[in-house]
């Protein structure tokens, strides 16, 4: 039996449903605390420009995020590859939703944010600053 | 509802989030990078590609049983799995996609907030989306060829290839943490470099 053929017939003997129900819950966990971080530095974010621009914070989408961390436990005691999916497309569905609206609702001030930040470019070094670019325009670039 | 179709509904819905994310971060990159975010032709690209994902989710296997001649049950088996591995290799890619978009809008983010204009493409370079795109296309095509070609020449079973097929699941798992964990670690970095230059008021 050459190379592969002989993986593939290791798994297909030895990768029980066991194993897979082990190592799903595994890394499921990890990665919803991967998703959870992000999505809640992501928040962070949205809000600190947010409050840069004289606006409210963000309140509901923590609550989500937050019932969405409760949920991840449920993982552990779960007992089929089914049972797993379920709870993992509520956990990682909410998350999705609340990292695409914010994208949605908060990438015009993001812009905003940023666009105030290089204006101060065009009327020149901020005083005390040593130097300054002589061309403030954003280099060229290939699109892909 | 039957669970296959309620799995296949969940695995539209997250390929629609994830690009849409995708497209949301390459919309603000050129923003930055050219002071537009327009962006029709990905827009579009986008909408036909999932529409051909859609399709594919629903009617890919009687499609491919039919243009491929297959008729053996384990092989109408090895089809369905191997359904849910190219959707396994397309989330890896979203996902690494959106790594590098993050990377990217940390870097200029920095330049922006160091009091620079945002440099010319450091890492990932403008090659790093297509060179994750042809990688990611070689390894399933590749998997995908010796994963049949063992079906054959050993005589598997549909529980064999279920076993194979789950193993290769949790190697994709492998990477969607992987880029998950750069990802917030990143955000996490432009958190702090935001909250340092508003006064920590954030």
């Amino acid at each position: 039996m050459k190379g592969l053929d002989a993986l593939f017939y290791w798994l297909a003997v030895n990768f029980t449903g066991e194993r897979y129900l082990f190592y799903t819950k595994v890394q499921g966990l990890l990665w919803s605390l991967a998703d959870i971080i992000l999505v809640f530095a992501l928040l962070k974010l949205a809000d600190a420009i947010r409050k840069a621009a004289g606006r409210k914070t963000i309140k509901i989408r923590y609550g989500l995020l937050l019932f969405s961390a409760l949920l991840t436990p449920l993982l552990i005691p779960a007992r089929s590859p089914e049972h797993i999916f379920f709870i993992e497309s509520l956990v990682c569905g909410l998350q999705f939703l609340i990292l695409a609206s914010t994208l949605a609702s908060e990438s015009r001030g993001v812009m905003e944010y940023l666009a105030n930040k290089t204006a101060r470019f065009d009327r020149g070094p901020a005083p005390g600053r040593a130097g300054g670019r002589p061309n403030p325009s954003p280099p060229a670039e290939t699109r892909r | 509802m039957d669970f296959d179709v309620f799995a296949k509904i969940m695995g539209l819905f997250w390929t629609l989030a994830e690009g849409s994310i995708l497209l949301g971060l390459r919309r603000i990159h050129l923003k930055i990078r050219l002071g537009s975010g327009s962006q029709p032709w990905a827009l579009a690209l986008g909408a036909a590609l999932f529409i051909t994902l859609s399709c594919f989710m629903f009617r890919g296997e009687p499609w491919a049983a039919s243009w491929f001649a297959i008729r053996r049950p384990v092989d109408l088996n090895f089809l369905q799995h191997a359904r849910w591995s190219f959707f396994c290799a397309v989330w890896v890619l979203l996902e690494g996609l959106i790594m590098i978009y993050c990377l990217r809008l940390h870097q200029a983010l920095k330049a922006i907030l160091a009091g620079n204009l945002p440099a010319p493409e450091g890492l990932p370079g403008p090659a790093a989306g297509p060179a994750l795109a042809m990688l990611t296309a070689v390894l399933f095509l590749g998997y995908l060829y010796f994963f049949w070609g063992a079906v054959q020449r050993l005589g598997l079973q549909p529980g064999h290839i279920h076993r194979i097929a789950f193993f290769y699941i949790r190697v994709c798992g492998v990477f969607w943490i992987l880029f998950e964990w750069v990802v917030a670690l990143t955000g996490l970095a432009a958190w702090r470099l935001i909250k340092k230059v508003e006064g920590g008021a954030a």
